[in-house]
Parts: C-alpha cells; sequence; structure tokens
C-alpha cells in the first residue's frame, strides 16, 4: 500500500461526502435493511426493479444507492437468520447456527449487536483492502484456473464435515444429498437435462431460495409448533440487556479478527465468495476456540461474530473483480456492472484512471453505508427484539405469508412453491434423524461449481489427472484437504472432537 | 366490477368471433387507436438481475413515456426461455403481454429440445424488431495471435492439443463452421459464463473464444481480450473496423443473434402494426442507438412481416446448425 492511496480515498471522501450521495447511501441501507428483514425477498429482485429508478440519477448516486442496498440486505439477513433461523441468503445460513440458539435462550440483542459491530469492522477492513490492494489481489485472483477451483471447492466440502455436529457419517451423508441435489438441471458440457422427470421447472436447477426457506424456515415453525408448551424466556428489552456484556465482548472480538481476514481473501474469489468465506470462517472457529462459554451449535458467540465479519468483508472484497478487471463475481456484481455500462461507464481497470471520483467515491461510500448500518440498526435492536414477543400464531402465519411470496416473485412461478414445500419436509425429516441441514446446503452451492471445474479440468487436460497436481496452487490446496481428512480420521482427533460435542 | 353469469355467457359469441375469425375491422382499427388504454406487461425470459433483464428493463423504461402506460416487467425464467415462451404464446392475444426476447434463441429452441411446448413462428408474432448482435471471436491480449490467418496456423501446427471455449448454442455453432472451414479440430470447452472463460484465457489454455458482444466489446475495451472477427456475414456498424469472419476466409459465416417484442399470433393486425410503430421510435432514436453500440450491437427496425419471415428462416437454419455443432436435442 503506498501512500497515494490515502490521497485517494480523501478524492473518495470529497465525491462521495456530499449531501446528495450520503443521501442515496442512507437510503439504500434502509431499503437493503428492509428487504433483507423480511424473509424471502432478496437483494437481486430487489435491485433489478429499482434499476431504471437509477438511469436518471448520476453515476456514482446511484452506485452508491445500489451498493447500500447489497450490504443493507446483507445486514438485514443476518437479523431473521438470528430471530426466525430464516436465512435470506445463502452467506447467512451460517448466521442461524448459533445465532437462533442464542436468541432462544435470551441472548438476540446480543447476537445482533455483534453482527452488526463485527460486520462493521470487518467492513472498514474491506473497505481499505480494496483501496489498497484491489489491483494485486485482482491479479491473484486470475491465476485461479479450473484446476484450482476445483481443489478449493475440495476443501470447503471436506472442511464442511468439521462444520456439523454428531457422528461424521450423518455430515458425509447429507453433504453427499446437497451434492446430488446440485446435479439437477441441464448439463453445461452436453447439455443434456439430469434428474428433471420431465418438469419443465427444473431444468435450470433448483433455485437457492426455496430450498433454504424450507429447509430452514419452515422447517423451525414445524418444530416450534411439535412442542406443546412453549418455553420462552423473558424477553427483556432495556438496553443493558440487549447489549454484550463483557465476557461476550471479549468472546467475540478474536473472532471477528479472523473472519475478517478469511473473507477479504475469499471474496476476491469468483463464484461462491461470500458463502464459502462464511462456511470457512466457522469452520476456523469451530477448530480455534477451546473452551467457548457456550459449546458451537448451542449459541456459541464466536459461531455469529466469525461468519458475520467474514461474509461482510467478502460482500466488500467480492467488489474488487468488478472494478479492477470488469468480471462481476455474483448475480448482485453483474446488476452493479449492468447499471455501470447503461451510464456509459466501461467496468474494469480503466475506471480507476479514467473516473477516479467514482471509483474512490465508491471506495469511500462502502464504509459511509457500513457505519450508517450500524447508526440505522443498533438502535432498532430493541424493536427486532420485540418481534419475538409476537405471539406465534400471529408471528408464523405472518412469516410463511412473506416466504411464499419471497419465493414467488422470484420469477412468477408456483412451482417454487412446491418446492419450497418439498424441502420443508425433506428438511423435516433430516431434523428427525438428527441431521444438519447447513452441510447439505454448502454441497449443494459448491457442488455444480466442482463438477463444472472438474470436468473442465479434465477435458484441458485430455483425461490426465495429474493436472490437478501439477499446479501449485491446486497441489498446495489439495494438501491442505488431506491434512483434514487426516484430522477427521485419526482416531484421537475423533476422540476430542465427540468429547467437544458432549458438552 | 362484478360480472354477472348472463353477461358472461352474452359475451362469449363476441369472444368466439374475436378468437376464431379475428376482429372486424372496424372494430379492430378502433381498438388499435386506443391501444394501449392500461398497463402494458413485457415478458423477460430470464432471471431478475441477468444481463438480458438489464436489457429488457432498459426498454421498459424507454416505451414507458412513448406508450403512455405503466410497464411492468415480469421474469419468466427458466427451462432455456420455454417457460416464458408458452407463458406468452398462451397469453390473450391483446397486446398488453410483450415478450421482449431473441427470437433467435427461440429459434434454436426448436431443435435443442426433443419436444418444443410451443411451435414459435406459428404461435408467435413479431411485432417489432430491436437489434441484430454478432457473437466475436476473440484471442486474450497477449496472445501474438492477430488475425485469423496466424489463429488457423497456431491451431493447424497445435491439431488436438488446441482448445476453445463456448458459451452458449450460438457460440458453439459458430465455432464449429470456424473449425470445419478450416479443417481443424480443437478440443471444445463448455462454459457457463463468458467471465469464466478468462483465467483460462490468460494462462493460455484457451486458443481462442467465441464471446457474446457485451462481454467481448468490455473485455476489449478493457485490455484484456483482442476480437478478431463477427460471426455476422457483413460488419456491424458499431464496430466498423472489425471485420467479419466471412471476410476473412469463413465464407457464408452468418449467425447474429437479434432481438425484437413478440406477441401471440392472434393478436389483431393493427394492434400489431400500432406497437411496431410505437417502438419504432424508441429503437430508431440516436439514444438507443448509442446504447447499442456500447453492446457492440446494431438497431434493427423491421416491419412485423419481414420480421416474422425472418424468424421462420432461423428456425430453419438451426436445424442444420445443430447438426453441425453436433448437439444432441433433449427432451
Amino acid at each position: 500500500m503506498d501512500f497515494n492511496v490515502f490521497s485517494n480515498l480523501m478524492t473518495g471522501f470529497v465525491a462521495a461526502g456530499t449531501f446528495q450521495n450520503i443521501g442515496f447511501a442512507m437510503l439504500g441501507c434502509m431499503v437493503g435493511t428492509l428487504i433483507g428483514v423480511l424473509p424471502g425477498i432478496g437483494p437481486i429482485p430487489t435491485l433489478a426493479m429499482l434499476l431504471p429508478i437509477t438511469f436518471g440519477l448520476d453515476p456514482l448516486s446511484s452506485l452508491i444507492m445500489m451498493a447500500g442496498i447489497y450490504y443493507g440486505a446483507q445486514y438485514g439477513g443476518s437479523t431473521t437468520s438470528i430471530l426466525v433461523n430464516m436465512p435470506g441468503e445463502s452467506s447467512s445460513v451460517v448466521t442461524c447456527i448459533d445465532g437462533h440458539q442464542m436468541a432462544r435462550r435470551g441472548r438476540a440483542g446480543s447476537a445482533l449487536a455483534i453482527a452488526a459491530l463485527g460486520s462493521f469492522f470487518a467492513g472498514c477492513v474491506g473497505t481499505i483492502f480494496i483501496a489498497g490492494f484491489g489491483p494485486p489481489l485482482a491479479s491473484f485472483a486470475q491465476k485461479f484456473n479450473s484446476p484450482d477451483y476445483f481443489s478449493l471447492m475440495v476443501l470447503g466440502l471436506v472442511t464442511a464435515v468439521i462444520l456439523a455436529q454428531g457422528s461424521v457419517l450423518k455430515a458425509v451423508t447429507v453433504i453427499i444429498i446437497g451434492l446430488l441435489f446440485g446435479l439437477v438441471g441441464t448439463d453445461v458440457n452436453s447439455g443434456a437435462t439430469r434428474y428433471t422427470f420431465g418438469i419443465s421447472s427444473l431444468w435450470d436447477g433448483i433455485d437457492f431460495l426455496p430450498m433454504v426457506i424450507g429447509m430452514f424456515g419452515l422447517v423451525e415453525i414445524i418444530r416450534n409448533l411439535e412442542q406443546e408448551s412453549i418455553e420462552r424466556n423473558p424477553i427483556s428489552t432495556k438496553l443493558r440487556d440487549l447489549w454484550p456484556n463483557r465476557q461476550e465482548l471479549k468472546e467475540a472480538s478474536p473472532s471477528v479478527l479472523r473472519g475478517t481476514a478469511l473473507g477479504s481473501l475469499l471474496g476476491i474469489l469468483p463464484g461462491g465468495g461470500a458463502v464459502l468465506a462464511a462456511f470457512a470462517a466457522y469452520t476456523v472457529e469451530k477448530k480455534v476456540v477451546r473452551n467457548p462459554s457456550f459449546a458451537f451449535g448451542k449459541g456459541a458467540i464466536q459461531g455469529v461474530a466469525g461468519p458475520e465479519a467474514a461474509n461482510n468483508a467478502a460482500a466488500q472484497t467480492s467488489f474488487i473483480p468488478l472494478l479492477t478487471l470488469g468480471l462481476p463475481s455474483n448475480p448482485i456484481m453483474a446488476i452493479m456492472m449492468g447499471a455501470m455500462m447503461i451510464q456509459g461507464i466501461q467496468p474494469g481497470s480503466a475506471v480507476m484512471t479514467s473516473n477516479p471520483d467514482l471509483f474512490w467515491g465508491l471506495v469511500a461510500s462502502m464504509w459511509i453505508g457500513n457505519l450508517m448500518l450500524v447508526i440505522i440498526n443498533l438502535p432498532l435492536i430493541g424493536m427486532w427484539v420485540k418481534l419475538l414477543q409476537v405471539p406465534y400464531r400471529l408471528l408464523y402465519p405472518a412469516i410463511i405469508m412473506f416466504c411464499c411470496i419471497g419465493v414467488y416473485s422470484s420469477n412468477s412461478e408456483p412451482s417454487q412453491l412446491l418446492i419450497m414445500v418439498f424441502f420443508a419436509a425433506f428438511g423435516y425429516i433430516l431434523m428427525r434423524f438428527g441431521c444438519e441441514p447447513a452441510p447439505m446446503v454448502l454441497g449443494f452451492i459448491l457442488g455444480p461449481l466442482m463438477e463444472e471445474n472438474l470436468r473442465r479440468s479434465m477435458v484441458l487436460s485430455r483425461g490426465d489427472p495429474m493436472i490437478f497436481m501439477q499446479r501449485p496452487i491446486s497441489a498446495t490446496l489439495l494438501a491442505l484437504t488431506a491434512c483434514v481428512v487426516l484430522l477427521i480420521v485419526l482416531p484421537s482427533f475423533r476422540k476430542t472432537r465427540e468429547v467437544a460435542f458432549q458438552e | 366490477m362484478k360480472i354477472t353469469r348472463r353477461e358472461l355467457v352474452a359475451g362469449i359469441p363476441a369472444l368466439a368471433a374475436a378468437n376464431g375469425l379475428g376482429l372486424s375491422p372496424v372494430f379492430a382499427q378502433e381498438a388499435a387507436d386506443a391501444y394501449p388504454s392500461r398497463e402494458v406487461k413485457f415478458i423477460c425470459a430470464f432471471p431478475a438481475g441477468s444481463g438480458a433483464d438489464v436489457y429488457v428493463r432498459y426498454f421498459a423504461e424507454r416505451m414507458r413515456p412513448v406508450m403512455k402506460r405503466t410497464i411492468v416487467v415480469e421474469n419468466r425464467a427458466g427451462a432455456n426461455g420455454n417457460i416464458a415462451t408458452t407463458y406468452t404464446a398462451r397469453a390473450k392475444p391483446d397486446g398488453y403481454t410483450v415478450y421482449v426476447h431473441a427470437p433467435s434463441a427461440l429459434a434454436a429452441n426448436m431443435h435443442l429440445f426433443k419436444n418444443p411446448p410451443v411451435d414459435v413462428v406459428k404461435e408467435l408474432q413479431v411485432a417489432a424488431t430491436i437489434n441484430r448482435q454478432p457473437f466475436m471471436l476473440t484471442v486474450h491480449a497477449d496472445s501474438p495471435v492477430k488475425t485469423i490467418n496466424e489463429l488457423v496456423e497456431v491451431l493447424r501446427k497445435k491439431g488436438d492439443k488446441a482448445s476453445y471455449g463456448t458459451t452458449a448454442p450460438t457460440s458453439k455453432v459458430a465455432a464449429a463452421w470456424f473449425n470445419k472451414v478450416f479443417g481443424i479440430k480443437p478440443v471444445e470447452i463448455a462454459y457457463k459464463t463468458a467471465g469464466d472463460t478468462m483465467n483460462d484465457m490468460k494462462s493460455g489454455a484457451l486458443d481462442y473464444c467465441m464471446h457474446d458482444p457485451v462481454h467481448a466489446v468490455a473485455q476489449s475495451n478493457n485490455g484484456a481480450l483482442r476480437m478478431l472477427g463477427v460471426t455476422t456475414k457483413g460488419r456491424m456498424k458499431a464496430l466498423p473496423n472489425l471485420p467479419s469472419l466471412h471476410e476473412q476466409g469463413v465464407t457464408d459465416l452468418d449467425v447474429p443473434g437479434w432481438w425484437a417484442a413478440m406477441v401471440p399470433k392472434d393478436t389483431p393486425k393493427p394492434i400489431v402494426d400500432k406497437l411496431n410503430k410505437l417502438w419504432r421510435e424508441v429503437i430508431d432514436s440516436e439514444e438507443t442507438r448509442q446504447f447499442m453500440a456500447k453492446f457492440g450491437a446494431d438497431t434493427w427496425s423491421a416491419s412485423p412481416e419481414e420480421a416474422q419471415a425472418e424468424f421462420a428462416k432461423d428456425v430453419r437454419a438451426w436445424g442444420d446448425y445443430i447438426k453441425l455443432a453436433n448437439i444432441e436435442p433433449q427432451g
């Protein structure tokens, strides 16, 4: 990082700090938080619908508003994950595991505050990352070829085994089930349709949204209905009780640091960067933290702090490929790219030199947006927590209604609702067998990417599997994978793992 | 408004006449003069936020002042566009459901699937054309290859060690044609999106790619790709210095993509003509020309009859294309 970065950032703050731009940042963050909190209504359709409005704005204002919606939604998504066990997007799936458990034992306010503060910290670091290391990081990401991606996914899936509680066998089983669900749809190489049973709505594969809403949200509701007398912790809305206590802050801080570092690095990779970051951060926390006050899966604050910091850092650094290479790394970045092109700006390395105000203004606005989210959300925590006091007979039908609206509106297809119901039933069966849904979701997301890269690598090498060992990046990742497998298989480790879960 | 059973029954003969025989010319003309008198729906066959969706929403925004009505974009994504196509074909033929999509892709679908759900030329009517856009043959900017001849030389030398990337049926077809003309047999690597090809192009694993214009133009401005030719027979007005592949020895290669606004086949002719007129106001404007040029596409306006003939021609051509590119129809 050279000294210029600071003068550049100053340029950015001047551009983004105008009254109008701060207003748009605020508007974006508020809309984003709102749609993030409503289960099922994600940032992608919202941004797409708002896109025409941005035609009339100046380019920087429109990008600032859209970016605000993006991380506002990330933040709002964590809120529903914690309160009602309903991940709004793939990257907040992990937050459900411990965040919702915290809410169940009356620490919802603390979980929300840690998520907000952790995200803010990660956002600040992410912003500096983009400013200082954007271009070199982007060129590193360019070195990832198909074999390297494949090895990265293998590592991700193997570590997912650690993610699950209970038996290794069950974890491996659900990951494989997730992989199989990921196979549904049209195959890229041959164009063949697989496991679609002639149903045309399955030709493009199973959508993520109906799957997680069914498996997490609806299953949670069914589980609560099953318990005849629901014991609810008396929920205090006094500010003192909403705030994390000293012990919690002490436990969460190192996790936030680790999550931020991991998220900033993984975010620059195209594909499931933010998702991978959140899952990886959770795995790391589980490995590193020795004596949590509450076990992982039972409401460990580290399990909220790490992944939340990681997904926000990754959300921030996922701008790097777009801004420096002109390559969108996820659908939201693709919309941003569309918005830039409509405004007559060619995304890519040229933005930095041809529109420095825009580039640095956007970077600066990310920091402003993150600050704003904390300002908007911390006072609202009391309100969100009060939401838990709404009687279940009113809360549950409302949640189900929003889920249905969200799932249906993603592409106006009634079949999506049937898929949601299917996964609710499936998730219930998994729960009854004591299987965790989170590793399955990871298998589902990574499976297709892994397959695509595996087959592409094999075609490129004309069928020689040595391609995975010859490339240094891929070989390193596979070596790491081998270590993880050893750890899982070695009896001594297994024992400690089992002991850890008996707590 | 409450509709009684009596009113419903009374309405049946009129509806039957409208569907079976077409509205009487005078009546239909009156309907067209009043058109559009309420909200219009644009159907998009891709999910919200995709590149195509940005396109459709751009036109919804531009058509709003011309139609003087609210325009709602409805995303009916899935099954390679078949879901949106079926939906439009079954919609009421009154001009209020407009399918903004690429007829060239619909023509391809007629052969990519064993049982296409809709016979597109028989059940859809092109009301207005929007643009013509090529695919581009690209190499990485670091590659020493500057012309098609040099590329062919490299590919010949590498023989079956050469590889190329494709991203869509049109891209497969254009590449297969190119390989056939020069008698070369590089190995095809299929990608989901053009962005995915970039790292493999940079590392030299891919010798060339057939890219969509949006990606190719953006990345060539970015200094990452070099475009060697377009898949339309003539050059594009948007890129007058980029020769066509046809000019460079890939004789008769002409696989353009084109976009259009389509309505159900039974839509009365005066309404189709009115839509054509309204769309032309937007398509023929300088602003749209410049917008299209950024994506490497030329605006194109044509009469509904001309466009429908082009549509039918494309459907026939795709029958040969998929054989050429060795694509197995799916069911």
